[in-house]
């Protein structure tokens, strides 16, 4: 921005005919990271914002300021600003209004406030009770992330596009690789989620997973293929090999962000390719349509939008005769979004998601959620147990940044904001009551056995049930903690030759009350079991005889048996500590991460990330106001310089942000919380000096002028962040 | 009444009926930019400031006057004329469009007149109000191709129906050098604006002067900064000071003050 400069804002409402520009006298937005339980300073952990603000603009088309004119409460209202008028808008805000005033009868001047719109996120969440794939190495392969994604999708916050209606196969594959059309069959590889360069989460490391898709594709046939490539710097190959159910190969296609390669079976290997150059936007979606011209040959052409043309047809050298129907195929690589349909249908594209999820990076081995909590603090209790952030930013998407991003771990040198000549000021406040001398994290892993013969108990009644002639009972059975998975088929208790005692779930029928009497037939009752919710099982016995029968066995007591094949309970909560004994500790901090942290090592990380933040004081800025940049948004990492009045060089992370408008003017300010410099900066300053041995590092620290370990305290931090 | 002291400097009145103002020499202009300081730690001061700065004109009208000298303006400062609008003669002659519509903010700077300006952006529609039967001279300064059309005015009435179009083209000769292009138009007598449309990406230093008498402009060339008149004005309710009261009205020295209001360059 140069010294005099004009800046320009343009703030519109939907008032039903399109966006209208208003005639805006003031505005004014704020976002705020608050940090839930944790203390002030680790104030981006559990982060959740939703921001608000005020425009005020003139209406002036009547004299009744309550008369309702063209912008009503319930419109979306977007702002787009630029601290000059030679540079581009950037978005601001993308809320709705929520209310409309006037303060006076005679004024035409309409004060109206507008807030982030999370309305769909206060409905109940819906996550059905899902068991991950294990990998080989024993690895769940569902990251925590999952559970924001499905939280958040469900108010239209979306990565890739819902599944179409006339999908064959579709997964999402944002933290699980199990399918939303059609079914997951079986994983090779070991099982890694990690975050693209646009800040969403990606299938990473070597995984493969096979899926067979809800009909068939015989010869003649044709579908299409839609998916999202992640953004990455090199990314890695990602393969779609479609398959015959008793394994012979027939058909691959290599996907690639500059080209896709088609090549059919031919014995083990595959024969040689044709491919098709592609081109692909900044959503990184690409369509092929793929065709099974005849027993031997595929063809496809891709396209990465709509409305643009389709390439020509890549056409590969014939392969091995496979005249039969595929539905099997295995899938790698870093693809999202994934959906094969019969149907062009245009709600397949998603050319502006609206979301920004990173991994968790906390791996989980069941996710089963109480149905009655809103979608929104699901998300939080995510973001908090995970230590990652979760806001919706400046164009109106929901962004979740994991810990690791919020400590600023892993970008590149973050841009410099130089105190001198871009702020004006720095107050700075250290207290001590953040600081805190013990911390204890504590998880809760999930007990998940798994057997493969139903002999798992569920459930057992202990009430007996007297069930008239002819007539249908529900019992609903409450498990409590537990979540069972493939339910077992039902038998009577004395049927052993089916399968052995202890085995499939049971039930026990008796003419009199007390157990005696001649023991009905074996299809006296019909029994039948569904899972109604994670932890509700309902029960539907009908009596298929002639008289009363009771669900007694022959002892008298009541003998109905649900098994399964896998039950999850969560274990006991594991606790980590580090810092002073229980006993000593004066100020302790204590976080329940829950069920969102299922994995030791994962707590660990959390633990020391926990224990950096609040072991030693850190300064927090409020109130900074800085030379308009509005590159700079609430969760951007920056290095905080002033070389010449305090001292300070460190990462900042902005954890609030207010942008005012006025005529002639945009302020900027900016609420800092001081990072801590981590191992991730020490290691890349080392890197970059060459020190590869500990004669190399004390020769270094040397040349820093450090003479005592206290003086490594200030020098070192600087020079990394230099 | 022309008065003593010749043809007035400014019109006052609604759209297709700007009346003389009678008024004293010395009349002042001010300007009020919005505008906001920020001064870093360092001491670097950062300004930031509005598009437009709006101007109030402090006038007062001929000496020891009779009522009827004041009536246009009591009737415009109780919003009996509708709209008003202002024209200032002596920046019309100077240039009667707004900054913003005599050059651009980006692009490569074209010499006009000595003076460096970025050329306007394609697709600029100004709108001007134009006295009837009055000579108007419209220039600029272009770098385009020969004979390249630039753009076009077109006069119109009050009610908007188009009296005449005038295109306007680079010259002939010198294409891709900065060389200035002029069109003169006179307006019919039911003439009340003309709308300005610039088609081409490389014109600046537009400017809509008007003329003297005749076909008489002040100047025979060369380029002023926008003046944006005329505007419209809010009349704030004039001051009387009572001089003398004998048989007939009393005479009065009158005094107005006219804040510019609303958006140059549209109606």
């Amino acid at each position: 921005m140069g010294a005099v400069s004009e800046p320009q804002a343009t703030i519109s409402a939907d008032t039903g005919a399109g966006a209208t520009p208003l005639e805006v006298t003031g505005w004014e937005v704020s976002r705020d990271l608050t940090g839930g339980a944790l203390p002030g300073q680790v104030r981006a952990v559990s982060g959740f914002s939703v921001g608000t603000g005020r425009v005020r603009f003139r209406q002036g088309d009547g004299a009744t300021p309550w008369r309702g004119g063209p912008v009503k409460p319930g419109q979306a209202c977007a702002i787009d600003a630029a601290a000059d008028v030679t540079e581009t808008a950037a978005a601001v805000a993308r809320m709705r209004i929520r209310a409309i005033g006037a303060g006076s009868a005679l004024s035409t001047e309409r004060t109206a406030d507008i807030e982030d719109q999370v309305d769909g996120l206060r409905a109940p969440v819906q996550i059905p009770p899902t068991l991950a794939p294990r990998d080989p190495v024993g690895s769940p392969s569902i990251d925590a992330a999952w559970a924001i994604d499905r939280a958040v999708r469900q108010a239209g916050f979306r990565m890739t596009a819902e599944p179409v209606p006339s999908a064959i196969f579709a997964a999402h594959r944002c933290g699980s690789t199990l399918a939303e059309v059609s079914s997951w069959v079986d994983m090779t590889g070991a099982a890694q989620w990690d975050t693209d360069l646009d800040g969403r989460i990606y299938a990473a490391g070597t995984r493969a997973d096979t899926y067979r898709m809800t009909s068939q594709v015989e010869v003649g046939g044709s579908f299409y293929i839609t998916m999202t490539i992640a953004n990455l710097a090199s990314p890695p190959l990602a393969q779609m090999y479609f398959v015959l159910a008793n394994g012979p190969g027939v058909a691959l296609f290599r996907i690639q962000p500059t080209s896709i390669w088609i090549s059919m079976a031919t014995g083990s290997t595959t024969g040689p390719i044709a491919s098709v150059p592609i081109a692909l936007g900044p959503s990184g979606q690409v369509q092929m349509q793929v065709e099974r011209l005849s027993a031997t040959q595929w063809r496809f052409r891709a396209r990465t939008d709509p409305a643009a043309a389709w390439s020509s047809w890549a056409t590969p050298a014939a392969g091995d005769s496979r005249p039969e129907p595929v539905d099997f195929f295995w899938m790698d690589g870093p693809l999202r979004g994934v959906q094969i349909h019969t149907a062009d249908d245009p709600r397949v594209w998603l050319p502006n998601p609206t979301a920004r999820i990173a991994a968790a990076n906390s791996p989980l081995s069941a996710v089963i959620v109480d149905g009655a909590t809103p979608a929104w603090d699901l998300a939080q209790q995510v973001a908090g147990s995970t230590l990652g952030a979760l806001w919706i930013d400046e164009a109106g998407s929901a962004v979740f940044r994991n810990r690791d991003q919020i400590r600023g771990l892993g970008t590149a040198a973050p841009a410099s904001v130089v105190a001198e000549s871009s702020v004006e000021d720095l107050p700075w406040s250290i207290s001590s009551d953040d600081v805190a001398d013990r911390v204890e994290v504590s998880y809760t892993p999930s007990d998940v056995q798994s057997v493969t013969n139903y002999s798992l108990t569920v459930w057992q009644s202990t009430d007996v049930v007297a069930i008239g002639a002819g007539k249908t009972v529900t019992i609903y059975a409450e498990l409590e903690d537990a979540v069972a998975f493939d339910l077992a088929s039902w038998l009577p208790v004395w049927d052993t030759t089916t399968a052995p005692a202890g085995r499939w779930s049971r039930w026990a029928a008796s003419t009199q009350r007390d157990g005696g009497g001649a023991q009905p037939p074996s299809t006296a009752l019909t029994v039948s079991s569904t899972l109604v919710s994670p932890s509700r099982i309902r029960l539907r016995i009908t009596n298929n005889t002639a008289g009363t029968l009771y669900t007694a066995g022959a002892d008298g007591t009541s003998q109905i048996t649900i098994r399964a094949n896998v039950v999850v309970r969560p274990s006991e909560a594991v606790t980590l500590a580090t810092g002073k004994s229980a006993e000593l500790a004066l100020n302790p901090l204590q976080v329940s991460l829950g069920a969102w942290v299922q994995d030791g090592d994962v707590a660990q990380s959390v633990l020391s990330w926990l224990w950096g933040a609040v072991s030693a004081p850190l300064p927090v800025l409020d109130q900074v106001r800085v030379v308009p940049d509005l590159s700079i948004r609430l969760g951007s990492i920056r290095t905080l310089r002033d070389p010449s009045i305090t001292g300070l060089v460190a990462k900042v992370l902005v954890v609030g942000t207010i942008l005012t408008g006025a005529p002639g003017s945009l302020v900027q300010t900016l609420r800092l919380a001081v990072l801590d410099v981590l191992e991730g900066d020490l290691a890349a300053l080392f890197d970059l000096r060459s020190l590869a041995t500990e004669a190399n590092v004390a020769t270094y620290y040397t040349s820093l002028g450090a003479a005592t370990e206290g003086d490594l305290a200030t020098l070192l931090p600087a020079a990394a962040l230099a | 009444m022309t008065g003593y002291f010749g043809r007035q400097p400014f019109l006052l009145g609604p759209l297709g009926g700007l009346q003389e103002v009678e008024c004293t020499p010395t009349v002042g202009r001010t300007a009020e930019r919005p505008t906001s300081d920020l001064i870093t730690l360092g001491g670097d001061r950062y300004v930031q400031q509005a598009a437009r700065a709006p101007r109030e004109w402090d006038l007062s009208l001929t000496p020891w006057s009779e009522p009827t000298i004041a009536r246009w303006i009591a009737a415009a400062a109780q919003g009996l004329l509708g709209e008003v609008w202002l024209l200032d003669v002596a920046a019309a002659r100077a240039n009667m469009l707004a900054p913003e519509f005599t050059a651009g903010r980006t692009g490569t700077r074209i010499a006009v007149d000595g003076v460096p300006l970025c050329p306007l952006a394609a697709g600029t529609v100004a709108q001007v109000l134009l006295l009837p039967s009055t000579s108007y001279r419209v220039s600029g300064v272009t770098t385009a191709a020969n004979s390249a059309a630039l753009g076009s005015i077109v006069t119109k009435t009050a009610g908007g129906g188009t009296v005449a179009t005038t295109n306007l083209t680079a010259p002939a000769t010198g294409g891709g050098t900065a060389r200035a292009f002029t069109s003169t138009i006179t307006t019919g007598s039911t003439v009340a604006y003309a709308t300005l449309a610039i088609s081409s990406a490389v014109v600046a230093g537009l400017r809509v002067a008007q003329a003297v008498s005749g076909t008489t402009f002040a100047d025979a060339s060369g380029w002023l900064a926008g003046e944006a008149t005329p505007c419209r004005v809010q009349v704030v309710d004039p001051e009387r000071t009572l001089q003398l009261l004998r048989a007939g009205h009393g005479q009065a020295d009158y005094s107005v003050t006219l804040r510019e209001v609303g958006r140059a360059g549209t109606l």
